[in-house]
């Protein structure tokens, strides 16, 4: 069967937030503030450590 | 670019797709179909050099198109109920700010910090206070492994040996519990000698070091206690210090005011130093300060994003790229749902400690009456305030809940919004139109390098 394509949007990234709701939450990962900014974070850089 | 705010995809549109989805939007949430699209741009329309005309094949192909990415499962039409994540729970501490030293031998105009005294009296941090606060991270972590402790001050390097006896002391408790701690010092680079840096290096502590740009306009600013500017000092030990890290983890921390708007220039000329990892941020101050950003700097503002963006894709293709912080947006493995709500994690998994080794959610509440939580030798004695700040998540807060950048976001700077507003679940209205442009030149610059 011929894979359907997709024309006029193209996917830079599939995100999949909605899956990391049951899977995330083990806090393991870096505390936003302690990274550069100490005033102004942008939660969307931190790293996931799995 | 088509952002999914609810499953963080991202997508390059090209204009028909723009015009289709500007029309859905009209049509306020309509089904995905040619009538939804035809009751606000009648169908068929022009098609003659139709770059912005709705030609009848092309909406029909949107359409396909957006189907078939429903169906992926990487984009959401309508929006739903944003994900439950179920009880939050109660905060683990996993991180610590320690304030070694309220005392600074530098005089910044727009110190959020009093120039070190956090508005109480100069004071560096017994040694044994540093210990006992490490010992409590410890034991309130539970299962969490990795910790975080930051060197903070005012200047904390005018507590070197307080800091190595607290680096030591956690390097003992990393052996005998498994725990894992990494340290990081922010500094004015003022008193970064060889010696310092090689301590820094030896022990694996990463570093922050404060330059804001360009010599007149860090010296407009970062002044030394004789009132004399610091950029000279503090970029030639800077520079050096970080040549000799070898990989080792730093970044460049610049804050810009009203008085550089033009900040991209700053960000650039520290690049063209040689500084491979840079953040910059707004400064922090009353609406009333000279240095504060008011509404009317936004555009200029914005502006000095979108250039930052353009340079970066430049230096990007021509292989002479650097990494700012806040453009550092790595969407498909970023962040889960879970921390993404609760945001920065302040009086949760977060505490800053005093000189004295009182307790408080972070380092910019320090000193503000009503938010001290305990202290290092008894611990959260008043977990009342930890739980303000648990409740004050982006499903709580009104502006946050319609607002797209809410997961990338997540609700922004607690110590901003109550400063500014008074209250928690009010976001400072200039940091979130901050924090939105950011975020878009982010993506735009994530879209040029992909």
């Amino acid at each position: 069967m011929k894979e359907k394509n997709t024309v006029h949007v193209k996917t830079i990234v599939a995100g999949n937030l909605r899956a990391t709701a049951s899977s995330g939450g083990c806090r393991e990962c870096q505390t936003s503030c302690q990274s550069a900014c100490k005033t102004s974070c942008t939660l969307g850089n931190q790293a996931c450590k799995r | 670019m088509l952002l999914d705010v609810q499953t963080g995809s991202l997508h390059a549109i090209d204009e028909a797709a723009w015009a289709v989805l500007e029309a859905l939007e009209q049509a306020d949430g309509g089904p995905l179909s040619l009538d939804s699209v035809g009751a606000v741009r009648p169908l068929p329309a022009e098609t003659a050099g139709g770059h912005h005309s709705l030609d009848l094949q092309w909406v029909q192909e949107v359409l396909d198109d957006l189907d078939l990415l429903m169906e992926q499962g990487v984009l959401t039409y309508p929006d739903e109920p944003d994900t439950d994540v179920g009880e939050l729970g109660p905060g683990v501490l996993k991180a610590m700010c320690l304030h070694l030293a309220h005392d600074c031998d530098m005089r910044c105009g727009y110190c959020f910090a009093g120039t070190g005294g956090f508005g109480g009296a100069r004071a560096l941090m017994p040694a044994k206070v540093g210990m006992a606060a490490l010992d409590l991270l410890v034991e309130a972590s539970g299962h969490v492994r990795h910790l975080e402790v930051d060197f903070f001050g005012g200047e904390p390097l005018m507590n070197m040996e307080a800091l190595c006896r607290i680096v030591q002391h956690g390097q003992e408790l990393a052996e005998s519990t498994g725990k894992v701690l990494k340290f990081t010092v922010t500094t004015n680079a003022l008193g970064l000698t060889d010696e310092i840096g090689q301590f820094l290096n030896d022990n694996g502590i990463a570093a922050v070091l404060s330059l804001d740009g360009r010599a007149r306009v860090h010296d407009a600013v970062r002044r030394g206690v004789d009132g004399k500017g610091t950029f000279a000092a503090a970029a030639a030990n800077a520079l050096k210090f970080v040549n000799s890290r070898k990989g080792g983890e730093y970044y460049i921390r610049g804050t810009y005011t009203r008085r550089n708007l033009d900040f991209v220039d700053d960000v650039l000329f520290l690049a063209d130093m040689g500084f491979e990892t840079i953040s910059f941020e707004p400064v922090v101050a009353e609406a009333s300060s000279p240095y504060s950003i008011r509404e009317e700097d936004l555009p200029d503002v914005f502006a000095s994003y979108d250039r930052l963006v353009g340079a970066m894709a430049q230096r990007h293709a021509a292989g002479q790229g650097f990494r700012f912080f806040h453009f550092d947006l790595d969407i498909a493995h970023g962040p889960c749902l879970a921390k993404r709500l609760m945001g920065c994690g302040a009086g949760r998994e977060y505490a800053a400690v005093t000189p004295d080794g009182k307790l408080y959610p972070c380092h910019q509440f320090v000193g503000r009456p009503g938010f001290e939580m305990g202290d290092v030798h008894r611990g959260i004695i008043r977990p009342e305030v930890g739980e303000q700040f648990g409740a004050a998540h982006i499903y709580a807060k009104p502006a946050c809940r319609e607002c797209w950048a809410r997961f990338m976001c997540s609700g922004g700077c607690h110590a901003n919004a109550h400063q500014m507003a008074g209250s928690l679940h009010q976001p400072y209205a200039i940091g979130c139109a901050i924090t939105k442009k950011r975020l878009e030149s982010a993506l735009a610059l994530k879209a040029l390098t992909s």
